[in-house]
């Protein structure tokens, strides 16, 4: 390690001159011996700047020294430098360059679609890198990206880029049946479709979405309009590897079509935010039960079905030889909105066995009392977040226990339940008048409170 | 607390409480390998400038939890200190991730590697161009092609 006083001036001065510039420019680093002492005075000859006025200089040992801070200068032994005979040591910045791998790690970071943009420019091998990342998730966001978005798509050599669109939303009124239809043929590899419910897209463009789209592992309907029987009895006919369908609105549909759903596709996840308790039918409860479902969202659903959906069956019900006795062992998050008339009787035996669960939402109001509670607490060790707005049988008490019980839970929500006062909870740091929502600091001091 | 010595790639030493010096695998598989020793350990690719800098962070960071988590170490913030830490010129700073790479010290890498991602939001492909000190490789018809093909992501 050098130790010259010179050399931290020298490293400073350096800063601003090779290392900025571009591979091409040399640099000429110009040595003559000054006197005896071997004093080496260096002129950078930079053109863009007038480094002649002030020489550095320093002393040295000789030609290894010279190479030694010209490597430390620039490039930390990265730049070629020669020694000319003359005394002139020329010295070409090596390119920085940091290894694919890194470069790969810094562009994971980068999400925006304007830089992602730029850095497809750069150069061949950054457009390789973040073409694809680009791509994968176009988003849409007026009316004349989609124009110039499809011209593209039209315009684009083989292999088109639109093989390369994995996940695509939908949104904005903009997006009509002909903009939809010019799209399909290019996005063959799509998985993940969402559709908003302010476009103007039917169910004559968005029926053929399952023939052109074979990969789908994910459909998010929102729009009415997009959805008849036939659209969705197309999905189970071309999307095999479709694992999670969430419908916003939809309209009645027939027994066949929701059956092919669970028979033909791998669902693991059904979220039906639709309330229409005039919707179900029997066989769709059963179709229901069969599927393996980590994820269930459904809302409304009059009591008779309820109970069909989530008691165990008997031993006699022969008609249907494929149903467990508990219907999804792997679920992890049910909601069950609006099920005004489930009570204990119907819960408890499910909760007791389905103790995976981690997500229970049954807001809106049920016939649950603190039975179904002490049974969450008994089973539910994975528990981490718990809604139950609006259910006016269920004491703190009983919610207090089950704090303590389920280590995990993070987020408790109790608005408008009856017999829970606001004021049960002191130990909640958002206090409002009606709002009653305990999240996992107030929950550890629940918890903290009883264990003294 | 026992002390390891590490020897720069200039041969600086540099005497280091052992639990520092584990935040990097790399030398922590070494002296699980080599046991108890007396010499020093020798780091080829590390200059004496950058290991000063990559031990300082280390010695900072060395009662941190292990974050196995690749997504949580991905999404969280850089926090005050490391940003002030990374207020370096960029070669250093390129240095320094070289260095977390090498070493094998992940959260520093990290660090590293969203310090230089914020300098590129926001910056056109020449500015990035710079940064990288990369050389465009397109031909103007390439170039204009990609303009093109791409042009419905550029508006901010």
């Amino acid at each position: 390690m050098a130790t010259e006083s010179g050399k931290k001036e020298i490293t400073g001065e350096q800063q601003t001159s090779p290392s900025n510039n571009g591979i091409e420019e040399h640099v000429d680093l110009r040595i003559r011996k000054r006197d005896k002492k071997r004093k080496i005075v260096i002129y950078v000859e930079d053109e863009s700047e007038d480094n002649d006025e002030a020489p550095l200089t320093f002393f040295t040992g000789g030609v290894p020294q010279i190479k030694r801070y010209a490597h430390e200068i620039l490039d930390h032994g990265r730049s070629t430098v020669e020694v000319k005979p003359g005394g002139a040591i020329l010295i070409t910045p090596h390119p920085r360059d940091l290894p694919a791998e890194i470069v790969s790690m810094i562009l994971k970071h980068i999400t925006n679609q304007p830089d992602l943009y730029s850095l497809t420019l750069v150069n061949k091998h950054f457009h390789s890198l973040v073409n694809p990342l680009l791509w994968k998730d176009p988003k849409i966001l007026h009316r004349k990206a989609l124009r110039l978005f499809l011209s593209c798509l039209a315009d684009a050599h083989h292999p088109t880029p639109g093989r390369l669109v994995e996940h695509l939303e939908i949104r904005g009124d903009y997006w009509t049946d002909t903009k939809l239809s010019l799209l399909l043929p290019h996005i063959r590899h799509l998985k993940e479709v969402l559709v908003e419910p302010n476009t103007r897209i039917t169910h004559t463009s968005f029926n053929h979405v399952p023939r052109h789209c074979p990969q789908l592992t994910k459909i998010f309907l929102g729009d009415e309009k997009a959805i008849t029987d036939q659209t969705i009895a197309r999905i189970p006919q071309h999307c095999h590897q479709l694992k999670t369908l969430r419908l916003v609105a939809c309209p009645r549909l027939s027994d066949d079509t929701f059956l092919a759903l669970g028979d033909q596709c791998a669902l693991t996840s059904f979220l039906f935010d639709f309330s229409d308790a005039s919707f179900w039918t029997e066989p769709m409860i059963h179709a229901v039960r069969r599927w393996s479902l980590v994820q269930l969202v459904l809302n409304t659903i009059p009591a008779f079905f309820a109970k069909l959906l989530l008691m165990p069956l008997n031993n006699n019900s022969q008609q249907l030889p494929q149903s467990t006795s508990f219907a999804w062992p792997k679920l992890q998050r049910l909601q069950l909105g609006d099920c005004t008339e489930i009570d204990d009787t119907t819960l408890v035996p499910f909760l007791q066995t389905h103790p995976r669960l981690m997500i229970l939402d049954l807001r809106g109001g049920s016939l649950l009392t603190d039975e179904s509670i002490d049974t969450m607490a008994a089973s539910l060790r994975f528990l981490t977040t718990l809604l139950l707005d609006h259910n006016h049988f269920i004491t703190s008490a009983a919610i207090r226990r089950l704090v303590c019980r389920c280590p995990r839970l993070a987020t408790l929500s109790l608005h408008e339940c009856s017999r829970i006062a606001v004021g049960d909870f002191p130990e909640n740091e958002i206090h409002t008048e009606t709002s009653l929502i305990i999240r996992a600091k107030g929950l550890e001091t629940i918890r903290r409170a009883a264990r003294q | 607390m026992s002390n390891v010595r590490l020897l720069s790639s200039d041969n600086e030493e540099f005497v280091v409480q052992k639990e520092v010096a584990e935040r990097s695998v790399l030398i922590k598989n070494m002296l699980e390998d080599v046991g108890e020793t007396d010499s020093a350990i020798p780091l080829p690719n590390v200059t004496a400038k950058v290991l000063k800098k990559v031990i300082e962070w280390c010695d900072h960071h060395s009662s941190d939890p292990v974050t196995t988590d690749e997504t949580e170490r991905r999404t969280t913030d850089i926090d005050e200190w490391d940003q002030k830490f990374m207020e370096v010129d960029q070669e250093t700073l390129f240095d320094i991730i070289l260095a977390a790479n090498y070493l094998d010290i992940k959260p520093l890498l990290d660090v590293g590697c969203k310090t230089v991602a914020n300098m590129i939001k926001g910056k056109t492909a020449e500015e990035i161009r710079k940064i990288f000190n990369i050389v465009n490789d397109f031909t103007p018809e390439e170039e204009a092609q990609i303009r093109k093909e791409n042009e419905w992501a550029e508006d901010r």
